[in-house]
């Protein structure tokens, strides 16, 4: 991460921030799949669709034994859907695995 | 002391000043029990407002959510578990004080105790030392 911030002059961005790009991330993919965030917790099994509206304004995450089922629900693949919430929730062992983000 | 973190006035959201007072009420309990640093306020799509109490440090996870949805207050944690359902923001503060305990502290007597086996356990460790010399002292004189 410190290497990163000399090479590109910017400080990386904090979890918080990422955080929240995830959640609009998530927010895009559940509008593209001409859902509500009722109709997400609906299909999630959720009782409320308030935990929907945390995850997007970027307040939760995405528990990671959620991910495939999140995935299905909003019509992604669940690897490539896992993998891009890695890249905000854990941009450090995303690197590892996969090498710089696109 | 841990400093309890005030919704600011520019941030009330759709919170009527009542439901403030109680959430402040919230935000000291969670603060002293479950160590919140911060809140935000948010909503859902639908509007129905929503408080995010946040966690120290950089991360500054969300420990806690408070939503009202029509009449009818919810409280997840941060992983969506929904930790209490209720009519009104007094009870919710009621659930997190059964939910989440005050720090005990150890008992005067337990304490006394302990410290009492310390203190034998020192003293016995010392006189073994000493008996282990006079051993020593006899063999040799």
């Amino acid at each position: 991460m410190a290497a990163a911030s000399m090479h590109f002059g910017k400080a990386s961005p904090s979890a918080k921030e990422l955080r929240k790009a995830a959640g609009a991330w998530l927010k895009e993919r559940r509008q593209a799949a001409g859902l509500s965030q009722m109709d997400l917790s609906q299909k999630l099994g959720l009782k409320y669709y308030t935990f929907i509206s945390q995850v997007e304004n970027g307040f939760g995450r995405v528990p990671s034994e959620s991910m495939e089922a999140w995935a299905r629900a909003l019509g992604l693949a669940p690897p490539d859907f896992a993998r891009h919430l890695l890249s905000y929730y854990d941009p450090d062992l995303h690197r590892l695995l996969f090498g710089e983000p696109q | 002391m841990n400093v309890v973190p005030l919704i600011s006035r520019t941030d009330w959201g759709t919170w009527r000043p009542d439901e403030l007072v109680e959430l402040q009420r919230l935000l000291r309990l969670l603060t002293c029990r479950a160590g919140a640093r911060s809140s935000e306020n948010g909503s859902t799509e639908r509007g129905d407002p929503q408080l995010y109490v946040l966690g120290a440090g950089p991360e500054q996870r969300c420990l806690a959510c408070v939503s009202r949805l029509g009449s009818v207050y919810v409280l997840e944690d941060g992983a969506g578990t929904v930790l209490a359902e209720t009519r009104s923001l007094r009870e919710l503060a009621k659930s997190v004080e059964e939910t989440i305990p005050r720090a005990r502290r150890v008992p005067l007597t337990a304490r006394a105790f302990l410290a009492a086996c310390a203190g034998r356990a020192f003293l016995d460790e010392k006189m073994a030392a000493v008996e282990e010399s006079f051993e020593l002292l006899a063999r040799f004189a």
